[in-house]
């Protein structure tokens, strides 16, 4: 039987402060009012689950409030690490200038990709391992009682790792979807017997009116 | 920036004579689409193939109010043929053999059917894959500026191939998706200088509500 992953990127993060790994006001709005949204929707979800980053776990929260569930801290679903990326080229993450920061993100990751590992940094093949062991970890996909629909929130790269293993995407395609994410952007993976299949991507429902137009950030 | 919406028509008339024309519930679809999208602003630019299907898909939107001018006609968003190329494909026997009882053959069968198509494996007196191809690239991109708001309405395999194009699928990865496309459901791409980026893939936030569900449908 198949099972859908609704994969689910953090709520807004506090960029440009001592620490970006917490929501801000909006990212816990983000949150809520996606929460509420898949309540109202009616559809019924087996687990919710998360990495173990704050800002994954925090945005977790008030989604499960809202469907009656408890959270999973699955490992594994946490983001590449970005602070890693740009220490190793001499920049602090998440500060400054936005456009630049991911310029800048944009080319290392590139590199990282490429096999240039900073030391103390994940290799690019390790981050794609775990991506696709937590999905499966998620579905509970090797035990007797394979789930039906989850949620797992994540980052923008982790998400944009599973897309593009799913369609078979280049490094590059990857990075491209990993900053096109919106916080809190739903994308869906059909887990089926024949393979992997991309249903929806970074679609934001519950930010779709006129006056939530303000939350449909990116970071 | 610019940006690209581009919408698949609504459910169309399937096992009826005139495939071609909205159902009721088609219809419906697009009046709701409309009505979600008119806030978000309006179009620069709309362009539609010939089918009727277009026609009335853009028709029932529009007419939520949003600033638009009159639709352009453009050919090179026409659908494929699929009723002929699978006669076409069967007649050259590509196909394993399926029990006839097997639910969704169509899901083994479209894939082979359009990779076949690609490889000029079956005889047909349908266009070539590469004219196709060719024509919808054509149109998409002359729909594409930067600086301007644009709305494609069309069908999954246009959609499909455009996709293929900007995230540079294999074609097993661009039939997943054909199989993937929701009546009226959104895609969005940001146009920038060095083309198209996608930002959201068959999102349907018009028919996000319980009471809608019945009206998520692929044919």
């Amino acid at each position: 039987m198949a099972c859908e992953l609704w994969l689910v990127r953090h709520g807004q993060a506090a960029f440009g402060t001592d620490n970006y790994d917490r929501l801000t006001a909006l990212g816990w709005d983000q949150a809520r009012w996606l929460g509420a949204h898949l309540a109202e929707q009616g559809a019924t979800f087996d687990a919710i689950c998360a990495g173990r980053l704050r800002r994954q776990q925090e945005t977790a929260r008030p989604i499960a409030e809202a469907l009656g569930l408890t959270v999973e801290t699955v490992l594994g679903f946490e983001e590449y690490d970005g602070d890693g990326l740009m220490q190793a080229a001499g920049r602090r993450a998440h500060q400054g200038d936005r456009a630049d920061h991911f310029r800048t993100l944009r080319g290392l990751l590139v590199q990282w990709a490429d096999g240039e590992t900073p030391p103390g940094v994940e290799t690019w093949q390790a981050f794609q391992d775990r991506i696709a062991r937590a999905q499966a970890t998620a579905i509970a996909a090797d035990t007797a009682q394979p789930r039906r629909r989850v949620i797992a929130v994540s980052s923008g790269g982790a998400i944009a790792a599973a897309v593009a293993q799913a369609l078979g995407l280049p490094p590059d395609q990857m990075v491209e979807l990993n900053l096109q994410a919106r916080n809190t952007g739903v994308t869906r993976l059909i887990f089926a017997r024949r393979g992997v299949y991309l249903n929806q991507f970074n679609a934001v429902p519950h930010l779709d009116r006129p006056d939530r137009r303000h939350a449909e950030t990116y970071s | 920036m610019g940006e690209l919406l581009f919408v698949r028509h609504g459910q169309a008339s399937f096992g009826v004579a005139d495939y071609d024309k909205l159902s009721p519930l088609g219809w419906q679809q697009a009046r709701w689409l409309g009505e979600m999208l008119a806030p978000q602003g309006g179009f620069d630019h709309v362009v539609m193939g010939t089918h009727r299907r277009h026609r009335e898909t853009a028709e029932a939107l529009l007419a939520a109010g949003m600033p638009a001018p009159e639709p352009v006609i453009d050919p090179g968003l026409d659908e494929m043929d699929y009723d002929q190329l699978y006669t076409d494909a069967e007649a050259a026997a590509i196909f394993p053999h399926l029990d006839p009882m097997m639910a969704e053959s169509f899901r083994v069968t479209m894939p082979l059917m359009l990779a076949a198509w690609e490889a000029e494996g079956f005889a047909t007196a349908h266009e070539r894959y590469a004219d196709f191809r060719a024509r919808i690239v054509g149109a998409v991109q002359a729909a594409s500026q930067p600086g301007r708001r644009a709305l494609i309405v069309s069908s999954g395999g246009p959609k499909a191939v455009t996709l293929r194009e900007v995230l540079g699928l294999d074609s097993a990865r661009m039939s997943s998706l054909v199989l993937q496309i929701l009546n009226s459901s959104v895609t969005r791409f940001d146009v920038r200088d060095d083309g198209l980026h996608l930002a959201e893939f068959n999102a349907v936030p018009h028919l996000a509500d319980a009471d809608r569900a019945h009206a998520r449908t692929h044919i």
